[in-house]
């Protein structure tokens, strides 16, 4: 170590493990704050488990509301992991290093939250049991839940494997005595990691087997979400492209999703050096793609509705259109997907408040978006009755604020356990990059 | 890109799902073996087949299939009597069905040429019902004699069967269901769900403890215009009650139809079309029917639906 | 006098001028038409059927099916029917040389199909109406009704029942209409109309012959009514095991291997003893079982790979360099979560079959 230059590498140790294990009163205050908005959400929940969903906005026409929207919206935005991850890792490219880690934590906690969603929009969630026990599998319900176990399993493994020689490292860090509760917990979790080639061979293996294996599970989660819908017979609903509508959805709100976080954890724990523009550019270039699939796929979708015009998706249209659920629908379009667009292309002015409010805007059309896929279809009346209304309760908002604190606090509280950059993989790229493009100056710099 | 770095090379990728076959045919082999057997048990289900005509005790009748026929030509929605329609009155009562329900709901539909008629609509009980199929844990089944039920001690409340169903003849008790006393003491069964639980899905059951009993469901006796028929597909005949037709006949002879037949969901109830003109009701006649009344339950229970029977 | 007499003739001339305007305006008709006589008697069925089959493409267009659409040539009317007697040879000239409106069919017809449908014209005036008529309309002829049927039947077999009309004198009588009926029992019981929407006729024997196949088992009553006149007949039906209805939903696929789709196309959730619901219904449409094959594969190989990944983890700790603290401890608790939740998986897709076809256990 030469004394007064400090690597590559060991900056890059010290910036990424810097978080870990301080706490600011600033994030002690911001945790309190999230406490505290999940302690009121899991007291509008009990207040509905006492009351029965009666205290809903939810009746017998419009059957199912923000729950269900939140349940999509959640499961979508846990596609950011798996694109960034594991597609990037296939088709190798190396720049999503930095990125691996919040993708793949947003992936598992919006997974876990997620999956939560349509428990507490049971009418009798204290027989959830009955899913496994009596399960038919003919229900697009066991789909899910088959398919939704399935892809945490996989992502909880695809976000332990990577963190393991992190582990390693922070297991290291604290040989000199202190926290022996600490080490005790990274030492069982790096699974005796001691860099050596024959390990590293293993865990390359294990993650590429992952990688390869939680594409299409991926794919398939956000189908079978789809197909809770696309099974009934329902305007709006009853649509043969639901799955990859679903898909491509999802990873656009999930792309949107890795970039807000990025921006946020890039600031607040200083990785600009290792999350750069550049990262923020190549993303911006795939949320475009998908923004333009995503437009593609809506506009299909309404054109084949809005060309034929059956009675009851004339009803929808007319709603979504021009009547009560304008407004919603002319936000997602305008705001959520024309104006996101146009910042995505337009490459003038700074890059990051560009992109990350395009990002932002995509995230809030796209919860939108959902909603207006979900209850106008469920408005429209199948017999002689009016159209139907849905209104939510504060219970339901409550709800739905709980659920995004339970997961800005989950995700908060991790990185504050473990490192928000994949530090072995970050340097590992920086080695090949250098050693590509200066040769062997500097090998002694870099080996350490 | 070098295999070992994926992992997952051809190899052993074939080599994983022929294992994975194998391990599952071999699994499976029993399970072939023992549906052999079961195709060898008659088509039956649990039914007592009487061989000897003269003997037949009541419940050894031979496996139905129960249907219904309305006759539209009769019903007026009991305007011609002042009266909230009389067969969701008498279904109301005898089910003590939570207040907002109507199992067997009177629409006031549009005619072409700016008539009305009503049309009192049950629970289809298709043969390819939407809302079993999406049932995630078989709460809602059909019965031998192709009667659709919820056993609402298995439902979960997931509402997939609300929105699955096309006809939306199903209800959901968002809230604890208001009911007299006396739902406590009638022991609870799919057949006749009472007393209603929170939380759960119900929906008319074609009475079918009562159809056990040799009763006919108590909107057939409730109709005070015998406009509702039911029917035996199995011995094609039905009955309102007072009139016993063959029932083949008495759909081809009226120009029967389905509600929504293109759906696909295979409807057992049949309407017969009309518009109340054989118990003299002109199809330009207003008057509208009155809303149902329920002795039980209060304000609180908040409408499910807006207001019934108005089209858009 | 003299003016009496003349006034006498006068009036007889003008009253058989009259006579003669009249006949002339009816027409004679002129050789070889004049004097000819129908070889048919005027009863015969078979002329008479014949005759309808040549009215009914070439005539109907314009007179109708009962012959009574046009006001000028009505057939249904009695006094045609007796004029088409009286002056067969005028009405076959129209028919051959045509009149006014009416083509001339010599041409399209044979002298004999032409007899033969002035022979069938001659009976429309007894025909019964097109609409279904009331017992009252018809109930004019006196005499007995019986009915015969079998004394057996099977449930799904047809039964023949065969009413015959016999007026006072014990002569049977044709184009009676009998109503079926029989006694059905459902929460009660009733007649229950069976038979064609337009009631059967006699035929010449008196008859009425209906195929009817009961789908009730038991005693059933048939009745057979006609106006006031009503018999019955009792007929003992075997029920059978076979059912006459099948609700069938979803693709129905061949039998496989001898096997009729190799779970039942048919719904068969058992409702069991008791009034719960039944273990969950292996429904697919068709009874396919080759999904499931592939559902299970899948399945399995999440989890199997799900395993392998454990098990590469589980090997990276060097077995020399563990001491106090198992690092095995993790991939060892992710291969037995992992081993667990993919057997509960896949136990679900295997099982579903077995608890659907309630096979007891014991």
């Amino acid at each position: 170590m030469r004394q007064g230059v400090e690597s590559y590498s060991e900056r890059l140790e010290r910036v990424a493990l810097a978080p870990i294990g301080k706490t600011s009163t600033g994030f002690i205050t911001f945790i309190l704050i999230l406490l505290a908005v999940a302690g009121w959400g899991l007291y509008a929940f009990i207040l509905q488990l006492k009351y029965g969903l009666v205290a809903t906005g939810m009746r017998d026409q419009v059957m199912w509301g923000f729950y269900l929207v939140n349940f999509v919206f959640f499961i979508g935005i846990s596609h950011a992991g798996t694109l960034i991850s594991a597609i990037l890792r296939v088709t190798n490219a190396t720049w999503r290093t930095p990125v691996t880690r919040m993708a793949e934590l947003i992936t598992v906690v919006a997974i876990s939250v997620g999956a939560l969603m349509p428990i507490i929009d049971l009418g009798r969630p204290d027989r959830v049991a009955n899913m496994i026990l009596f399960g038919r599998l003919q229900s697009p319900l066991l789909w899910d839940i088959v398919s939704i176990s399935s892809y945490l399993s996989g992502s909880l493994i695809y976000l332990y494997l990577p963190m393991i020689p992190d582990l390693a490292l922070m297991r290291d860090k604290l040989r000199a005595g202190e926290s022996p509760i600490k080490r005790t917990i990274y030492t069982l979790l790096a699974v005796g990691w001691r860099d050596t080639p024959q390990q590293r061979h293993r865990l390359e293996k294990a993650i590429g087997i992952m990688a390869v294996t939680i594409i299409p599970i991926a794919i398939s989660v956000h189908t079978v979400v789809s197909y809770v819908f696309s099974m009934l017979m329902r305007p709006g609903f009853d649509s043969t492209v639901f799955g990859i509508y679903f898909v491509i959805g999802a990873i656009f709100s999930g792309i949107a999703s890795i970039l807000i976080v990025m921006a946020i954890f890039r600031k607040l724990y200083h990785l600009e050096e290792y999350i750069t523009e550049r990262h923020f550019k190549n993303l911006s270039w795939l949320l475009f793609a998908t923004l333009a699939i995503y437009a593609y796929l809506t506009f299909g979708e309404y054109l084949t509705i809005g060309y034929k015009l059956k009675h009851e998706e004339k009803m929808l249209l007319d709603s979504l259109f021009l009547g009560g659920n304008a407004i919603w629908f002319w936000l997602f379009a305008i705001g959520g997907t024309f104006i996101p667009a146009v910042l995505l292309l337009w490459r003038r002015g700074p890059v990051l408040p560009r992109i990350l409010t395009a990002a932002v805007l995509i995230n809030i059309g796209m919860w939108i978006k959902r909603f207006v896929i979900i209850v106008p279809g469920l408005q429209v009346p199948l017999m002689p009755y009016d159209f139907g209304s849905y209104t939510a309760t504060w219970i339901e908002w409550s709800i739905t604020a709980g659920a995004f604190a339970v997961f800005i606090l989950i995700f908060s509280v991790i990185t504050k356990l473990v490192p928000a950059l994949s530090i072995w993989e970050v340097a590992e790229h920086h080695e090949a990059e250098t050693a590509h493009s200066t040769g062997a100056a500097e090998e002694v710099e870099v080996a350490r | 890109m070098p295999d070992k770095e994926t992992g997952l090379n051809r190899r052993e990728f074939i080599t994983k799902s022929a294992a994975g076959m194998g391990l599952v045919a071999i699994m499976s082999s029993p399970l072939v073996e023992i549906l052999k057997l079961k195709r060898d048990k008659p088509a039956e289900g649990n039914s007592q087949i009487t061989s000897a005509a003269g003997d037949a005790p009541k419940n050894a009748k031979r496996l139905g299939q129960w249907c219904m026929v309305l006759d539209l030509r009769r019903c007026d929605g009991c305007t011609g009597l002042d009266l909230p329609p009389q067969c969701t009155q008498a279904c109301t009562g005898y089910h003590f069905v939570p207040k907002g329900q109507e199992w067997i709901q009177i629409f006031k539909t549009e005619l072409q040429g700016d008539g009305s008629y009503f049309l009192p609509t049950p629970c289809m009980h298709c043969e390819n019902a939407p809302c079993v199929n999406v049932c995630p844990v078989a709460a809602t089944y059909h019965t031998d004699e192709g009667v659709v039920l919820i056993d609402q001690r298995r439902c979960i409340g997931c509402r997939m069967c609300l929105g699955a169903c096309p006809y939306q003849r199903r209800f959901f008790n968002w809230g604890t269901p208001e009911q007299p006393p006396e739902v406590n003491s009638i022991p609870y069964s799919p057949e006749r769900q009472v007393p209603a639980i929170r939380g759960t899905a119900m929906k008319c059951d074609l009475c079918a403890n009562m159809l056990h009993d040799d009763e006919p469901p108590v909107c057939v006796n409730g109709c005070p215009r015998k406009v509702i028929y039911i029917g035996d597909l199995t011995e094609d005949i039905a009955s309102n009650g007072k009139e016993v037709v063959k029932l083949s006949r008495f759909l081809a002879e009226n120009n029967a139809y389905h509600l929504k037949e293109e759906l696909g969901t295979q409807p057992k109830v049949w309407f017969i079309p009309g518009h109340g003109e054989a118990v003299g009701r002109d199809a330009y006649d207003t008057k509208d029917r009155l809303p149902s009344v329920w002795a039980w339950g209060g304000d609180g229970f908040d409408y499910r639906i807006n207001v019934v029977g108005q089209k858009q | 006098m003299k003016l009496k007499l003349g006034l006498g003739i006068g009036l007889a001339a003008i009253f058989i001028l009259l006579l003669a305007t009249t006949v002339m305006a009816q027409g004679e008709p002129p050789a070889p038409y004049a004097g000819m006589k129908n070889p048919f008697p005027w009863t015969d069925n078979a002329a008479q059927a014949a005759g309808q089959s040549s009215y009914r493409p070439l005539c109907l267009g314009c007179h109708g099916v009962d012959g009574g659409n046009l006001a000028q040539a009505d057939f249904t009317k009695l006094e045609f029917s007796q004029a088409l007697q009286v002056r067969p040879d005028y009405y076959f000239w129209i028919m051959s040389e045509g009149q006014g409106g009416m083509p001339a069919f010599k041409s399209s017809l044979s002298e004999q199909q032409r007899w033969q449908v002035i022979t069938y014209l001659s009976s429309l005036k007894a025909a019964a109406p097109s609409t279904p008529s009331s017992p009252t309309e018809v109930a004019g002829v006196k005499g007995s009704l019986r009915l015969t049927a079998p004394e057996q039947a099977e449930a799904g077999q047809p039964v023949t029942l065969t009413a015959t009309f016999e007026d006072e004198q014990g002569n049977p009588v044709a184009k009676v209409p009998v109503k079926f009926f029989f006694i059905g029992k459902l929460f009660g019981s009733g007649p229950a109309e069976i038979g064609p929407s337009v009631p059967m006729s006699t035929d010449v024997n008196g008859e009425a012959v209906l195929e009817y196949t009961p789908h009730q088992g038991g005693q059933t009553v048939f009745v057979a009514q006609y106006g006031t006149n009503e018999d019955r007949a009792t007929v003992n039906v075997n029920p059978g095991v076979e059912t006459s209805y099948q609700a069938e939903a979803g693709l129905q696929f061949q039998a496989v291997g001898g096997i009729n789709g190799i779970i039942y196309p048919k719904s068969v959730l058992d409702l069991g003893e008791t009034s719960d619901a039944p273990m969950p219904a292996f429904r697919w449409p068709g009874g396919i079982l080759s999904w499931l094959f592939i559902l299970v594969a899948t399945v399995f190989m999440i989890w199997f790979t799900y395993f392998r990944v454990m098990y590469q983890v589980f090997r990276i700790p060097i077995a020399s360099e563990i001491r106090d603290i198992n690092t095995r401890l993790m991939p060892t608790i992710g291969m037995v979560i992992v081993i667990t939740i993919g057997i509960v998986l896949i136990l679900k897709l295997l099982i579903s079959p077995y608890t659907h076809l309630n096979i007891p256990l014991s």
